[in-house]
């Protein structure tokens, strides 16, 4: 029986390749099991230092899984293990192309609310930005893959650019559709 | 494969025993206890055979206080004195409130809870509610005939962290051992799920009297996933109630100072319109002196706007949940304002889906939280339901500009936590203050302010040298706790986190007191009594975890020492006072948590032993 300790990685916890390929349901399937035996209300009439640690246990599988599931935080997790960490000031590198990209979805983003249609062209920024998220994610994993570190955190960098202006989209959607 | 069935330590009951808890929805208007007895769950009557209790506490002359359908029957006569909608006070400060629709007078405005003055003197809803929660515990104690383990006590989703420590601050006042605060759509779909064995997506619509709920669940053998949650806190029938008053008063051109009994006695017409208004098209009203109609359409009108908020809600947990409003299977409504048809067209209309209503929306919440008390008691081993609840507002930190920076994102599953670390701006500096809010928006004056915390004792060292890790954790029941330490010298120092408008723990020691004094109940002997109680459990489950798994998981020498701390605590229990013996519990509790982690660690490999991953995946299909 191979014991399961709360301070190995993620990966391991949950019984996953340490890749960057994760399936979705099995993940979620996983994360069930686990949560299953040590969320609090298992241990509702239990003794307080068995609540504390199952606070504590059932916080790591949830940051866990939460880690796991997002694209980007797997992405600078896989990236931790092997030693290497994401500084918030670390750039894309020397990629005009990608800036000038960027620049341009930003400014749809802000004509947005001026346009004769807005929800139509929502529609399509979101769809692109889809596309070019899936594109990016598909590059890191390549790089990861290749052992090529250096370039995956580029990839990464991206990764979150991309992210972000997929939150701020949202942000404006909530606006305009006035949630 | 069906999963290992593993019993929990200390939680094994002997056969047959049952432990008696009930599941309390404390609601704006009604109050409910119920309880699941020979198999099936039921809310409870009072002596007169009426389940739903009215949240309405009166202070009478000569200390009498009534409480439910008496005290509301005296409402317009006495209205400073008799208290409803109290919920819609818990947590607030008077800054917070729109307080003239409220026919009571208040406190000095300060930044603390909101204070209604009575005759018999300022209380706090905090007090009010505890009232409430006690006759409904008398209540539920007199008809299972014995005293109760505990209680789940339902919140609404929408609640923040200052509205659910106001309601477990109440629980406390009121001696209830609080198994966990179950938020009220998740005890909803408890109630239908257990019901119906139903899988998918679910949407549960709470519309109750001051507060409005809706969230996305998930259920899958017997997990409930709350997916994201949303709603309003102060939002509900009473608004409807509220708007119905204002046409009234417009259209009877009527002078807008309406006297402490007028606005009793609008509010009561109004609802009683409304009601009448679900089953009729048109209804008569009579005020003041004015007569008019008031028809379906008018009513619609009236609400529409309302109603439109709730939807925009609904809509926003949807895109949350990243889901459509088709990937909803079902469609569930709670609280009484789903009664009015012009919610249920419009509910319908959203998600696409006709709701569920086979259950009374009054009830179906109690009876969810007794489902989940009646697990969290132990009665239930061979089930297994696990409730996974979220966080429904964004926790932040206040940072420079004024502006919050998010910690936790609203719609995380619970429990969960998260540290940052922050250094000093000046030299030598030896505090700092934190400031915690809760909300979406990016100004920190547009997000409700749960505390400023000051860490103090930061040894002196040059401007940015400090390392302070800060721990946010958010337990299952939504409570937010903060501990800080200073990471460069190991200084740590644990702080509670109290809202502003909280009670101290002396504050609710001194309210027990007076309770206790006017019961003339001896609080020394109760007191010692509870420690006693309390350290007979730790030794009970400790030996019975001992005895299961001590051979196994420790060793000799670890057990000898486990065992003599066991019989220290037996002898202060035996001879000691009530400080020493509360020490004593914290003592072993402490010195038994590696022991606690040690079978932890084991009862999840046994329920995950032999399990390949394949088998769980096959499982998913």
């Amino acid at each position: 029986m191979s014991a399961i300790e709360f301070n190995q990685d993620f990966f391991s916890l949950f019984q996953l390749p340490e890749s960057y390929d994760v399936d979705g349901d099995q993940l979620h399937c996983r994360y069930r099991e686990l949560i299953r035996e040590v969320h609090p209300d298992r241990f509702a009439a239990a003794t307080d230092s068995e609540r504390r640690v199952a606070v504590q246990y059932a916080t790591r599988i949830n940051e866990a899984f939460e880690t796991l599931k997002s694209p980007v935080s797997r992405a600078h997790y896989l990236l931790s293990l092997k030693g290497i960490v994401i500084n918030p000031q670390h750039t894309i590198g020397n990629d005009p192309a990608f800036l000038m990209h960027q620049i341009s979805l930003r400014e749809q983003l802000l004509e947005l609310k001026e346009h004769a249609q807005p929800e139509l062209q929502l529609d399509k920024l979101t769809g692109e930005l889809e596309q070019l998220i899936e594109h990016q994610c598909a590059a890191f994993k390549n790089s990861y893959a290749k052992d090529d570190f250096e370039q995956a955190k580029l990839e990464v960098a991206k990764m979150q650019f991309l992210f972000k202006l997929e939150e701020d989209v949202e942000q404006v959607e909530a606006e305009i559709l006035d949630y | 494969m069906a999963l290992l069935q593993i019993s929990e330590p200390g939680l094994a009951p002997a056969p047959h025993q049952r432990k008696l808890a009930v599941g309390i929805d404390l609601g704006t208007t009604n109050s409910l206890v119920a309880t699941v007895r020979s198999g099936g769950a039921e809310t409870l009557a009072d002596s007169e055979g009426n389940h739903l209790l009215p949240s309405v506490v009166a202070y009478k002359d000569n200390d009498q206080l009534l409480i439910g359908e008496l005290a509301r029957l005296g409402a317009s006569d006495d209205p400073l004195n008799t208290l409803t909608s109290i919920k819609r006070l818990m947590g607030r400060s008077q800054q917070d409130l729109n307080l003239a629709h409220l026919p009571y007078e208040f406190g000095e405005a300060d930044s603390g809870m909101v204070k209604i003055r009575t005759r018999r003197g300022e209380v706090s809803p905090v007090e009010v509610s505890a009232e409430l929660l006690k006759a409904l515990v008398a209540r539920g104690e007199q008809s299972l005939g014995g005293e109760l383990l505990g209680a789940v006590i339902t919140v609404p989703a929408y609640f923040d962290d200052a509205q659910r420590q106001a309601t477990k601050d109440a629980a406390k006042l009121a001696g209830i051992n609080v198994l966990r605060l179950l938020n009220e759509p998740t005890a909803a779909a408890v109630a239908y799920g257990l019901d119906q064995g139903s899988q998918g997506t679910v949407a549960v619509y709470d519309l109750g009297g001051g507060t409005f709920d809706v969230s996305i669940l998930k259920l899958t053998r017997g997990v409930f996933e709350v997916l994201s949650t949303g709603g309003d806190s102060a939002l509900g029938g009473d608004d409807f109630d509220a708007a119905i008053g204002d046409w009234i008063v417009a259209q009877s051109a009527l002078a807008t100072t309406l006297t402490p009994q007028q606005k009793c006695q609008l509010a009561m017409i109004s609802r009683d319109a409304k009601e009448a208004l679900s089953e009729q098209d048109v209804v008569t009203i009579e005020f003041a002196g004015w007569s008019g109609q008031l028809d379906r359409q008018q009513l619609n009108v009236l609400i529409d706007p309302l109603i439109e908020k709730t939807l925009k809600a609904g809509k926003r947990a949807l895109r949350d949940a990243k889901l459509n409003a088709v990937d909803i299977d079902h469609v569930v409504l709670v609280g009484g304002s789903t009664r009015t048809p012009r919610v249920v067209e419009k509910v319908a209309g959203l998600f696409a889906s006709k709701p569920l209503a086979t259950l009374d929306p009054d009830r179906i919440v109690a009876i969810g939280a007794a489902i989940q008390a009646d697990m969290l008691a132990g009665n239930k081993p061979d089930e297994d339901i696990l409730l996974l609840d979220v966080i429904p507002l964004s926790l932040g930190i206040e940072t420079m500009g004024g502006l919050s920076e998010k910690l936790i994102n609203r719609n995380t599953t619970l429990p969960v936590a998260m540290a940052q670390e922050f250094t000093t701006y000046k030299d030598g500096q030896t505090a700092m203050v934190i400031h915690v809010v809760q909300g979406e928006r990016e100004l920190v004056e547009d997000c409700r302010s749960l505390a400023r915390f000051e860490l103090q004792g930061i040894p002196p060292m040059v401007a940015g040298a400090a390392r302070i890790k800060v721990t946010f954790q958010v337990d299952a029941d939504g409570l937010l706790s903060v501990s800080a330490r200073e990471e460069s010298t190991g200084v740590e120092s644990s702080i509670e986190v109290k809202p502003s408008y909280g009670l101290s723990d002396g504050e609710i020691a001194s309210m027990l007191e007076q309770s206790y004094q006017s019961a003339s109940v001896d609080r020394d002997a109760r007191a010692l009594r509870e420690q006693q109680v309390a350290a007979d459990s730790l030794l009970q489950a400790l030996a019975a975890a001992l005895l299961a798994d001590g051979e196994v998981l420790l060793s000799e020498q670890e057990q000898k020492t486990l065992l003599a701390k066991m019989e220290q605590l037996q002898r202060v229990r035996d001879t000691a006072g009530v400080s020493e013996i509360t020490a004593s519990i914290d003592v072993l509790g402490r010195d038994s948590e590696d022991f606690a982690a040690r079978r932890m660690d084991a009862s999840i490999n046994k329920a995950l032993a032999g399990k390949r991953l394949d088998e769980l995946d096959s499982e998913s299909k």
